[in-house]
């Protein structure tokens, strides 16, 4: 059993406590599947009560209870410029992660009990292990970005109000704008540690908004290896 | 010297045509040409791969939608080169005090038959002299190398390096992504002082690079059409056959490359003329400069003939800080080198031959002349248009469009420690370039 004790981000939160006792629960040899299928039930509406108490399920704190989101993507995250802002304001996991309205919010936390599973199947203490999930967990979130055309992004950033700096964010706003496009074709690999974008993403960004003229390319990358 | 050699040439040419339909190009106004400025940078190892990869960022993802590179960098050339060049990012072997950007001045002019051009760049030093070699007990050694060989850094040779000026030129068709990411299609991951490079080995034993194809020992610039597959570190081992890389060839997928050399070159009165397809190579025929060295003896070919160099048949150390009379081996000032002299320690002599007996396509571009003054290189260039060697140049005609990338290697460096420009477009009288060429009759 690994030890959690030098998770830097500890904190007993409501969240970790919760963990806790649920985490001694599934130890038990006795409860399998069902178990867990009837567990996540209560949990997701567990979940939509906290949420209902404003509980602040969406919060880091709560996020990084868990080992594997505390131990990797917290401390990546504590390096970006969303940290560490000339305003102040400072995101939390969720403003990026979890829909502001409720009733999605409500569906990624029934999906985010999955996690909870996902916690105590694996020893996030290594940090191999993360690594070796990590790729697909980016794409995960990538496409799920894409697909709602980052909507989370805008709720904090109003595209037309940004103004780029250089002269080549301000070109590539103003035609992005024309053409469609969404913040996560360009922004990836934000906060977090930087993750090769597969060929599937990449496509699914070549065919999002208005599609430009393509690369014209002599051949066809292979892409990633 | 250099000049009266080259009117002599000049004067000799057009008597010898007698019908003189081109213009002379010492005689082209160019105070009625208009110039534009350019700014070249400092790419370091910003290949191809890295542009269409994730660490470009949104660039990558507009390059990929067929965004060029101007949209979004135009007039950023000069923080790009900057950033790079200190080392912080792209660059793992900054040269210590090294500027990022460039600015030359650049004017072309056409009339049916030739391109003119004009390029001026500040330069503080000529950069005349090439490597060399150098008497050691009763040895010559090689010496003088580019800033970053690791002899150079470590001060055991001293930096000698020839500048240079290129122009690569696609026929806007034949290579597709020359028009939209210019010299990048051409550089990749793989190459020698790039992150991928592979070892001596494996390039001398590769079956169509290696010591039974081209024997190269190295990579250089290629281009993506003459391989089967890539990934992010390049390509060059996945070499399509010989048949289809020249049956490529054949079909026009290939870029011109020509290089104005201060010391291979300049001396003559000329530039290089090669192309870039699965590697960087020289067209047919004979080019201006040789290397200065049998294999078999181990020693120089020439010496300087001691009538013209002072009654001594070498130089010395000293004479390399400056561009002296006798600064290359050429036609007129060479003789066989004779093991018979009292050849004493420290003698000099230069590791390269320069001739201006070109032969066919490499020799195409025999009318190009650089000066140097006053902490400025000036250079005149007139070059044919269509040189009628369709397998290794790109044949331009009036009213056209064709790409085209320039760089420049300044100060003693070599391979992607130059400044270069961003894909433009030369425009031949229709307006439509960042470089228009005017008519001139
Ligand atoms: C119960 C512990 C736990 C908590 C609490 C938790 N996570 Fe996770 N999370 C995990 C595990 C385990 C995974 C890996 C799942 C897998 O194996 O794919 C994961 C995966 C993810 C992923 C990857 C994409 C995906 O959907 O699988 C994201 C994004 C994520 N979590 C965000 C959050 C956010 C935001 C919060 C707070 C709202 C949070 N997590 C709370 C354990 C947790
Ligand atoms: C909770 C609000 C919030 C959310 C949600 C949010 N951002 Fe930001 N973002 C900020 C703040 C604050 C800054 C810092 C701006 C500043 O200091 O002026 C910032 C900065 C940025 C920057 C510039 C810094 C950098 O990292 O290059 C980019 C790009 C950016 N955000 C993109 C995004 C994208 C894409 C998303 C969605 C995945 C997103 N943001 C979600 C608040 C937010
Ligand atoms: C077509 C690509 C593209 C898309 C789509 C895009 N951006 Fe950008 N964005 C850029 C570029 C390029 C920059 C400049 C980055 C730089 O200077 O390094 C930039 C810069 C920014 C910045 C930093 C401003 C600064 O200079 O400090 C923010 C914030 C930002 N974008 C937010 C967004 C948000 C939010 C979205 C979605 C609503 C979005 N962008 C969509 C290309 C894009
Ligand atoms: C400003 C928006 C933003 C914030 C804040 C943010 N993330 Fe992310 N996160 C992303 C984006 C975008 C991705 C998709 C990967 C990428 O960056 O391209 C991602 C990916 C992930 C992944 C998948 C693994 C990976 O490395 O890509 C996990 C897990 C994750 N986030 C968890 C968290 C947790 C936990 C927090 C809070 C500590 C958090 N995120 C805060 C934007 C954010
Ligand atoms: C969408 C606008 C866009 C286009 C088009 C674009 N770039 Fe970029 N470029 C960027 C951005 C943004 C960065 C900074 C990336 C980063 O580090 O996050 C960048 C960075 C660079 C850098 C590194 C120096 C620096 O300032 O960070 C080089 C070199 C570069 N680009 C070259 C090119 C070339 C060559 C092309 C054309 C083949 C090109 N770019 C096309 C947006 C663009």
């Amino acid at each position: 059993m690994p030890s959690r004790s030098n998770d830097p981000a500890k904190k007993e939160g409501r969240g970790r406590a919760l963990w806790r006792a649920l985490h001694d629960f599934f130890e038990k040899p006795l409860n399998g599947l069902l178990a867990g299928v009837v567990v996540a039930a209560v949990l997701s509406l567990s979940f939509v009560v906290a949420e209902e108490l404003n509980v602040r399920a969406s919060s880091t704190e709560f996020c990084i209870s868990c080992h594997s989101m505390g131990a990797y993507v917290y401390e990546e995250f504590k390096q970006s410029k969303h940290y560490n802002t000339a305003s102040g304001v400072r995101p939390q996991c969720g403003d990026c992660h979890v829909s502001k309205r409720f009733w999605p919010a409500v569906w990624d936390h029934i999906m985010g009990t999955e996690d909870l599973i996902g916690e105590y199947s694996h020893d996030w203490s290594r940090p191999e292990v993360f690594e070796e999930k990590r790729p697909a967990m980016a794409e995960k979130v990538r496409m799920q970005m894409l697909n709602n055309d980052s909507k989370n992004c805008r709720e904090c950033h109003v595209w037309e109000a940004v103004q780029p700096k250089r002269k080549r964010g301000q070109r590539a706003h103003k035609a992005a704008i024309e053409e469609g496009k969404t913040c996560i074709a360009c922004h990836y690999n934000l906060v977090h540690k930087k993750v090769p974008l597969s060929d599937t993403f990449k496509q699914a960004v070549d065919q999002y908004g208005k599609p430009g003229k393509g690369l014209s390319s002599g051949v066809a990358q292979t892409g990633d290896s | 010297m250099n000049k009266t050699r080259t009117l002599t040439t000049l004067i000799g040419a057009l008597l010898a045509s007698g019908s003189a339909v081109a213009t002379d190009l010492q005689s082209v106004d160019w105070s009625s040409i208009p110039s534009t400025e350019l700014t070249l940078f400092y790419p370091g190892q910003s290949s191809y791969e890295w542009i269409v990869n994730e660490k470009h960022g949104p660039g990558a993802t507009e390059t990929r939608a067929g965004k060029t590179c101007l949209d979004c960098h135009a007039e950023e050339e000069a923080d790009i080169g900057n950033l790079i060049v200190s080392g912080e990012k792209l660059e793992p072997t900054p040269i210590p005090g090294k500027a990022g950007s460039l600015k030359v001045k650049v004017q072309a002019a056409f009339d049916q038959e030739y391109l003119y051009l004009k390029a001026v760049w500040a330069a503080r030093e000529a950069g005349q002299y090439h490597d060399y070699i150098v008497y050691r007990d009763g040895k010559w050694e090689k010496t003088g190398s580019h800033r970053v060989s690791g002899k150079v850094a470590a001060g055991v040779e001293p930096p000698i390096y020839e500048d240079r000026f290129t122009v690569m030129l696609g026929d806007g068709r034949g290579v597709p992504e020359f028009n939209q990411v210019g010299c990048w299609a051409t550089c990749h991951n793989d190459m020698r002082f790039m992150p991928d490079h592979p070892d001596k080995e494996a390039v001398e034993t590769h079956p169509v690079l290696g010591k039974g194809g081209l024997k190269k020992h190295d990579i250089r610039k290629y281009l993506l059409n003459s391989r089967t597959a890539s990934d992010r570190t390049g390509g060059w081992n996945n070499t399509k056959s010989r048949e289809e890389i020249a049956s490529l060839r054949n079909s026009g997928g290939f870029l011109d490359l020509w290089q104005w050399r201060a010391h291979r070159s300049n001396p003559v009165g000329m530039a290089d003329d090669g192309f870039v397809a699965e590697y960087r190579l020289f067209d047919a025929g004979k080019k201006m400069f040789s290397d200065n060295w049998d294999k078999q003896t181990n020693q120089p070919r020439y010496m300087f003939d001691p009538a013209g160099n002072g009654g001594k048949p070498h130089l010395t150390t000293a004479d390399l800080k400056q561009a002296t009379p006798g600064f290359y081996l050429g036609d007129t000032n060479k003789v066989a080198y004779d093991p018979g002299y009292a050849w004493k320690n420290g003698d000099v002599l230069v590791r390269r031959v320069v001739t201006g007996k070109v032969e066919g396509s490499a020799g195409d571009n025999n009318d190009v002349h650089g000066s140097h003054a006053g902490g400025k290189w000036t250079l005149v260039w007139k070059r044919k248009l269509d040189t009628g060697n369709a397998a290794d140049d790109v044949a331009m005609k009036p009213g056209q469009s064709y790409p085209i990338g320039l760089a420049v290697h300044d100060d003693h460096v070599t391979a992607r420690f130059h400044y270069v420009s961003f894909p433009m477009k030369l425009g031949l009288g229709n307006g439509e370039g960042e470089i228009n060429a005017v008519e001139i009759k």
